[in-house]
C-alpha cells in the first residue's frame, strides 16, 4: 500500500488534518522569516532569561506534581483507611480549578495585607513573606496539575497491583522494595505520559506567570504580540516553545522504549492493606495538603465571595458572558467531536501509510501552548485578510478577529482530547459490525451513521464534555483570538482580577468550576474508581 | 460572513442616527458608567461602550479601517493617544468648550486628543522607615542608598514606560538607561503585581519606597477593606523633582476617531467629560486629578499638597515609548 | 461461479496469499482449511472486498470484482459474510438486523420477507428480541438470516462453528447445511477444523503458508494427500516410501499379513490401544501406528495388514 493512499476518504482526512495543524506550520514558517531589530533586541536581552525561567518552573512543577500525584495514587490504591473513598474522590478535585484561579486566590489570601498577613500581624509578628515569586508559582502549578498525574497513574497502579502484589509479598519483598523496584518501573509509561502532560500545560500557562511576575515563554509571546506589536518576534518565541515541546515528546518516546507489557486481566479482588495508626495519620496529613490547598481553599473562597457579591454581579453582563462561553465552547466541542469521529473512522478504514497516523498528527495542537496557536491563527488570518483586501479592494478585515478564528483555535488545540475517547470507543465496538454492515450493502456513511454512531453515544457525550470543559478553562488562546468585546468566563475573570475586582469575579469563577466538575462527575459515574 | 456585513451595516446605520455615540475605552471604573447614564439623561444621546486594553483598541481600529463604528477612543495613558494619532486613527476636534476646560499643555496641539484626568507618578514611602528629607528626585532613586528598597511594577506598565520616556526626554537615552539599571539594582524583588500591590508591600515592610500613580494611593487609603486602610496608614506621599523639572504626570484622555460618523455627538460627549459635573466625579470617586481648572481635587489629594508638575509636551512621551521599552529589556527590568 | 486466479497479497513484506487459484461452482460448498494464521481469513476478506489484491484477479459470475486495477466496493458485491462473532448490531432488534440489507422496500414487504426467512432458520416470532438475549446458536442463525435476505450470490463463513459448543456442533452443522442445500446457495467456509471441513464441504482447499496445497473432494484429500503436512492435518497418518497410509487402514495380525513387523510399544488410550510397530517395506524401515484392541509386548513379531480402499 502506498505511503499516501488516495481516495475520497483519505484526501478529505488529509485536508482536515492539515487545516488543524496549519497554525503550527504558519508559526514555524513565519519565525524563519523573522529578523529585524526587535528580534535581535529580544534575543540579546530577555530570551535567555525567559527560557531559563520556563525551565525552572517546569522542573519545580514536575517535582511537586509527581510527589502529590504519585503519592496520592499509591496510598489510595494500595491501602485502605477510613474515608479512603472520599479521599480518592477529593484528590481529583483540583482538576476543576484552573491554575490561574488558584493563583490569584492565593495572591489575595497570602499577599500583603491579605487575611493571612493580618492574622499574623494580630499575633504580634512583624515580619511576613512576599509570595509573588517563582516558588509560589511552582507550588500553585504543582497543585493545579497533579490531578492529571494522580488519575493517570492511579489507573496504572490498579492494574499493577492485581498482578504483582501477592507474588512480591510471597517472595518476601518489603513495601519500599515493592514500590521502587516493581510498582514504579511497571507504571513507567503512565508516569512519563502524565508528566509530559504536566509539562505541556506548564509551558502553555499564562495567567499564573503574569500574575506572579515570572517571565516564561508564554508571557514573552504575549508581550511580543501585544506589547511590542511585533508578530515576527512572537512567532520566533513561539517556535522556541515548540522546540521545548518537541524535545519533551521525544524524551517521552525514548523513555517509553520498547515496552509493550501485555496487561493481564486479573479480576482477583485482593483486599487492601490497612494502615496502622501512625502510618494512617501520616497518610491523612500528606493527602490533606493537596486536597486542601488545591481544592478546598479555592473552592470555599469562591463560594463565600459568590454569595456575598451575588446580587452585584449576576447581571446582564454575566448572562452575556455565560452565553458567549457556552456558545463558543458548545460549537467548538461539537465540531471537535465530529472531526474526531471522521478522522478516527478514516484511519480505521484505511489504516495504510500516513493515514494511519492522521489522528496523532491532528492532535499536535494539544502539545502547543495556547498562545502559539493564537499567534499562528492571527498571522494566518491577517495574511488572508490582507490578500483579500488587496485583491478585491475591501476596506477592512473580514475573517480575522471573528468568532470563527476563536472556534478554529479551540478545534486545533483541543482535538486531541476527543480523539482518544473516540478511538477507544471504536476499538470497543470492533471492526466486524462495520464489515457486516458494508457486506450487507451499506456505504461507509450509512454504516457510520446507522451502526457505529448509535453505539458511540456515550463516548461522544464524554468527548464533548471533555472538550467543552477544557475550552471553558482556557485563557491564553482566548485572550488572543477572541473577537472584540467578546468575553468568556475565563477572560472576564482575568480582566476583573487585573482591575482589582477580584471578589466580584467570584461568580464567574464559580461558574467555571461548576462547568469543569461535570466530566469529573461523569467519570465517576462510569465507575473508574 | 454575512453576519459580519450585517453587523457593520447595522452599526453604520445606527451610527448615523442622531442619538448615539460608540465609545472604545480602556477605562474600567463603575463610576464611569454612572456618568455615562447622566450624559444620556441630559442629552438623550445613547452611549455604546466597548472596553478593552488600549493596545487591543488600537489594533482593532487599524483593522477596522474606514468602516470602524467607533466614534471616541479613550485611553488611560498619553503614549497610546500619541500612537493612535501617529497611525492616523484620530481626527481634529476644535471646540472652545474644550479649550476652556482643558489647559493647553494637557491637550494635543492639533486638537486630536484632550486629557480627561491627570495622574502623577509619585514616590510613596513607608513613614516608619523613610523621612521625606531623604527623598528628592526620580534620578536619586538609582543611587546606592536605595539598594533593595524600591518596589515598582513590571515594564509592561504603560505608566512606567512613560516615566522612562520622560527620563529620556530630560536626560537623554544613555542616562535614562543607566537610571533604569540603577533602579533594577535597587529593587526589593523582581517586579510582580500592580501598583496597589507595591503599596501593600512597602506597608508590610518589603521595600521602603514605591513608584506608583496617585489614584492608587487614594484607593488604598479610602478602601472598603479595613486591612487596606490599615496599610494606607503607613504610606506617605512625596512629589519628586520639585526643584527641577517637576513631578511626572500622565493623563487619561479622549479623541474622536478618524472614521467617526457621529462627530457632533462625540464632541458633546467629550465636552461633557471635561465639564465640572463629570470632573467632580473623577476627582471624588476615582481620586484622579481633574483637568478642569474650575474643579478641585478631592480632600485626600489636597492633603498631600500642591506640587509642581512636569510641563513637558505630553506627546514626547509617546514618541519615546519604543525606546523606553528597549531600555527596560536591555537592563533586565522584567 | 466464483473464480480466483493467482491472487497474491503481502503485508509488511510478509506474503499472506501466494498465487492462489480456486474455482467454485454454483451451489458448491467449499471449505478453506488450514492452521491458524495461514491466510484463510485474508482470503475471505479479499473475496468480500475488505482487502485489496497485490496480484491476480477474482471474478464473480463472469464479472471481475477484484484485480490490480479493478475494485468493486464490498457494499456492491452481493456477497454475504457471516463473521466469527456474528457481528449482530447490538442496538437493533432481530427484525432490524435482518432487514438491514433491504432498503426502499415497503414495510409490508419487509415484514413478509423477514417472517419467511425467520421461519426458514426456525426463529419465527423472534422479531422484537435483541441480540444479547439470544444464545450463540440463535445469534448465528440471525446472522445467516441477515445475509439471506440479501439473496446473495455467495455466502462466506469465517470460522462459523468455532464458538459453538462441541456438543451442539454436529446438529448446528446439519441444520445450516440443510438450509444451504435447500436454497442451493454457493458458500465458502473458512475453518481450522478438518472434521468440520470434511463434514460439510463438496470440496476442500487446503491452505498452508498462503498457498493452496491441495484442492479436492474430502475423500480424495483424506485418502490421497499430496504432502505429509496435508495428510497429518486430517488425522494420524503413516508415511512410508512416499506413500501416506491412514492409521485406520492398518491392522495387526498374529498369523498372516502383508508385511512383517516388530512391536515398539503399546499405549492404552481408553477406547483403544495405540501400538507402534517397525516394518521394512521396499527396503525402507518404516514406523507404523496401528489401533489395536489389546496390548502387545515389545519386540513381539506380528503381521501388518494395509487394506486398500
Amino acid at each position: 500500500m502506498p505511503f499516501l493512499p488516495l481516495n475520497r476518504w483519505s484526501i478529505q482526512t488529509y485536508f482536515f488534518v492539515l487545516t488543524l495543524i496549519l497554525p503550527a506550520i504558519v508559526v514555524i514558517v513565519f519565525a524563519f522569516g523573522a529578523q529585524g531589530e526587535t528580534l535581535e533586541h529580544i534575543k540579546e536581552t530577555i530570551l535567555a532569561d525567559v527560557v531559563l525561567n520556563t525551565l525552572y518552573v517546569l522542573l519545580g512543577t514536575v517535582s511537586v506534581a509527581s510527589v502529590f500525584g504519585i503519592g496520592g495514587a499509591y496510598l489510595t490504591t494500595f491501602y485502605s483507611f477510613k474515608m479512603d473513598k472520599l479521599f480518592s474522590f477529593l484528590l481529583a478535585m483540583p482538576f476543576i480549578v484552573p491554575a490561574y484561579i488558584i493563583g490569584f486566590i492565593y495572591g489575595d489570601i497570602f499577599g500583603f495585607y491579605g487575611p493571612v498577613h493580618i492574622f499574623i500581624m494580630q499575633l504580634g509578628f512583624k515580619n511576613y513573606i512576599d509570595v509573588l515569586n517563582g516558588y509560589m508559582v511552582v507550588f500553585i502549578m504543582g497543585l493545579a496539575l497533579y490531578p492529571y498525574v494522580y488519575l493517570i497513574v492511579k489507573a496504572s497502579f490498579s492494574k499493577t497491583r492485581s498482578t504483582i502484589l501477592y507474588p512480591a509479598i510471597n517472595l518476601g519483598a518489603t513495601r519500599t522494595k515493592i514500590f521502587f523496584r516493581l510498582i514504579i518501573p511497571l507504571s513507567r509509561v503512565s508516569i512519563i505520559g502524565a508528566l509530559t502532560l504536566v509539562v505541556m500545560e506548564c509551558i502553555s500557562e499564562y495567567g499564573v506567570m503574569k500574575f506572579y511576575g515570572v517571565d516564561t515563554l508564554s508571557t514573552a509571546i504575549f508581550n511580543a504580540w501585544f506589547g511590542l506589536n511585533d508578530p515576527q518576534s512572537a512567532a520566533y518565541i513561539s517556535s522556541i516553545a515548540m522546540i521545548f515541546v518537541v524535545s519533551v515528546l521525544l524524551i517521552e518516546k525514548a523513555a517509553r522504549g520498547k515496552i509493550s507489557y501485555k496487561s493481564e486481566k486479573s479480576s482477583a479482588k485482593i483486599p487492601k492493606e490497612k494502615l496502622g495508626f501512625i502510618a494512617g495519620a501520616a497518610a491523612y496529613l500528606f493527602l490533606l495538603i493537596p486536597i486542601t490547598f488545591g481544592f478546598l481553599i479555592p473552592f470555599l473562597w469562591t463560594l463565600y465571595y459568590s454569595v456575598v457579591y451575588a446580587e452585584n454581579i449576576i447581571d446582564m453582563e454575566y448572562v452575556g458572558v455565560m452565553l458567549n462561553t457556552v456558545a463558543v465552547a458548545g460549537v467548538s466541542s461539537i465540531l471537535i467531536v465530529f472531526g474526531a469521529i471522521f478522522v478516527s473512522y478514516s484511519a480505521r478504514i484505511f489504516p495504510y501509510g500516513i493515514n494511519k497516523y492522521s489522528g496523532k498528527i491532528a492532535s499536535l495542537g494539544y502539545a502547543l501552548p495556547g498562545a502559539v496557536i493564537g499567534v499562528g491563527i492571527l498571522i494566518l488570518f491577517s495574511s488572508i485578510d490582507n490578500w483579500l483586501i488587496a485583491k478585491f479592494n475591501f476596506e477592512s478585515m473580514l475573517i480575522g478577529g471573528t468568532v470563527f478564528a476563536l472556534i478554529f483555535g479551540y478545534c486545533a488545540r483541543f482535538f486531541a482530547v476527543a480523539i482518544n475517547t473516540v478511538d477507544g470507543s471504536f476499538e470497543r465496538i470492533g471492526i466486524t459490525v462495520n464489515k457486516a454492515a458494508r457486506s450487507l450493502g451499506a456505504s461507509h456513511i450509512k454504516t457510520l451513521l446507522k451502526i457505529e454512531l448509535p453505539l458511540m453515544k456515550r463516548a461522544m457525550l464524554f468527548a464533548f464534555v471533555l472538550a467543552f470543559v477544557d475550552i471553558v478553562k482556557e485563557l491564553p488562546l482566548t485572550l488572543i483570538l477572541r473577537p472584540f468585546n467578546y468575553e468568556t468566563l475565563a477572560t472576564k475573570t482575568y480582566e476583573m482580577v487585573g482591575s482589582q475586582m477580584m471578589y466580584e469575579s467570584s461568580i464567574y469563577v464559580l461558574s467555571i468550576m461548576v462547568a469543569a466538575f461535570i466530566p469529573l462527575f461523569l467519570t465517576i459515574l462510569k465507575k473508574e474508581y | 460572513m454575512l453576519k459580519k456585513i450585517l453587523l457593520i451595516a447595522f452599526f453604520a446605520v445606527a451610527s448615523y442616527s442622531a442619538s448615539e455615540v460608540n465609545v472604545y475605552s480602556h477605562r474600567h471604573y463603575p463610576s464611569d458608567e454612572e456618568l455615562f447614564k447622566k450624559f444620556t439623561a441630559q442629552t438623550g444621546i445613547k452611549i455604546n461602550l466597548v472596553k478593552a486594553s488600549s493596545d487591543e483598541l488600537i489594533q482593532r481600529l487599524e483593522k477596522e479601517g474606514k468602516n470602524s463604528p467607533a466614534d471616541v477612543l479613550i485611553t488611560v495613558d498619553v503614549a497610546r493617544l500619541y500612537i493612535a494619532k501617529e497611525k492616523g486613527l484620530l481626527s481634529k476636534l476644535s471646540s472652545s468648550v474644550l479649550d476652556t476646560n482643558v489647559p493647553a499643555h494637557l491637550r494635543d496641539k492639533e486638537g486630536h486628543w484632550y486629557a480627561l484626568t491627570k495622574r502623577a507618578r509619585v514616590i510613596a514611602y513607608n513613614k516608619e522607615k523613610i523621612k521625606p528629607t531623604q527623598l528628592s528626585t526620580y534620578e536619586a532613586l538609582a543611587e546606592p542608598f536605595f539598594r533593595k528598597k524600591i518596589m515598582v511594577q513590571s515594564s509592561n506598565s504603560v505608566y512606567n514606560q512613560s516615566l522612562v520616556a520622560s527620563m529620556i526626554v530630560h536626560n537623554g537615552e544613555t542616562k535614562a538607561s543607566a537610571w533604569a539599571a540603577g533602579i533594577v539594582k535597587n529593587m526589593a524583588r523582581t517586579p510582580a503585581g500592580q501598583d496597589i500591590d507595591q503599596l501593600r508591600a512597602i506597608a508590610a515592610g518589603l521595600g521602603e519606597v514605591a513608584i506608583v500613580n496617585t489614584y492608587y494611593i487614594g484607593q488604598l487609603m479610602s478602601s472598603k477593606r479595613p486591612s487596606d486602610r490599615a496599610a494606607g496608614d503607613y504610606i506617605g506621599v512625596f512629589f519628586p523633582n520639585q526643584n527641577s523639572y517637576g513631578t511626572h504626570i500622565n493623563i487619561s484622555g479622549a479623541g474622536i476617531t478618524a472614521s467617526s460618523k457621529n462627530r457632533q455627538n462625540a464632541q458633546k460627549f467629550i465636552e461633557f467629560l471635561t465639564s465640572v459635573e463629570a470632573q467632580k466625579v473623577f476627582a471624588e470617586v476615582n481620586f484622579e486629578y481633574p483637568v478642569n481648572p474650575k474643579v478641585q481635587p478631592s480632600a485626600l489629594l489636597k492633603s498631600w499638597g500642591n506640587f509642581k508638575e512636569d510641563m513637558t509636551e505630553l506627546g514626547k512621551y509617546g514618541a519615546n515609548n519604543a525606546a523606553a521599552v528597549k531600555i527596560f529589556n536591555k537592563n533586565g527590568w522584567n | 461461479m466464483l473464480s480466483i486466479q493467482n491472487i497474491s497479497k503481502s503485508y509488511d513484506k510478509r506474503t499472506i496469499l501466494d498465487s492462489i487459484s480456486i474455482d467454485v461452482g454454483r451451489g458448491e460448498i467449499v471449505s478453506v482449511l488450514g492452521k491458524s494464521g495461514g491466510g484463510k481469513s485474508t482470503l475471505l476478506n479479499a473475496i468480500a472486498g475488505f482487502e485489496r489484491l497485490d496480484d491476480g484477479f477474482i471474478s464473480l459470475e463472469g464479472q471481475t470484482i477484484s484485480a490490480k486495477n479493478v475494485f468493486v466496493e464490498p457494499s456492491k458485491r452481493g456477497i454475504g459474510f457471516v463473521f466469527q462473532n456474528y457481528a449482530l448490531f447490538p442496538h437493533l432488534n432481530v427484525f432490524e438486523n435482518v432487514s438491514f440489507a433491504l432498503s426502499g422496500a415497503s414495510k409490508a414487504h419487509k415484514k413478509e420477507k423477514i417472517a419467511a426467512v425467520l421461519e426458514l432458520i426456525n426463529l419465527s416470532g423472534y422479531e422484537k428480541k435483541y441480540p444479547h438475549v439470544l444464545s450463540g446458536g440463535e445469534q448465528q442463525r440471525v446472522a445467516l438470516a441477515r445475509v439471506l435476505v440479501m439473496e446473495p450470490k455467495l455466502i462466506l463463513f469465517d470460522e462459523a462453528f468455532s464458538s459453538v459448543d462441541t456438543v451442539l456442533k454436529a446438529s448446528i452443522q446439519k441444520e445450516l447445511l440443510a438450509i444451504l442445500r435447500k436454497l442451493k446457495t454457493t458458500a465458502i467456509f473458512v475453518t481450522h477444523d478438518p472434521k468440520e471441513a470434511m463434514a460439510i464441504s463438496d470440496k476442500i482447499a487446503f491452505l498452508e503458508n498462503g498457498r493452496v496445497v491441495q484442492f479436492d473432494s474430502p475423500e480424495n484429500i483424506y485418502l490421497n494427500p499430496v504432502s505429509k503436512d496435508t495428510a497429518s492435518f486430517f488425522g494420524p497418518v503413516n508415511v512410508c516410501s512416499g506413500k501416506y497410509i491412514r492409521v485406520e487402514k492398518c491392522r495387526l495380525d498374529k498369523s498372516s499379513g502383508d508385511f512383517v513387523s516388530t512391536v515398539e510399544e503399546s499405549v492404552f488410550m481408553g477406547s483403544r490401544y495405540e501400538t507402534t510397530v517397525n516394518s521394512t517395506i521396499d527396503g525402507l524401515d518404516c514406523r507404523f501406528l496401528v489401533y489395536t484392541d489389546c496390548r502387545y509386548e515389545k519386540d513381539e513379531k506380528l503381521f501388518l495388514n494395509i487394506s486398500e480402499f
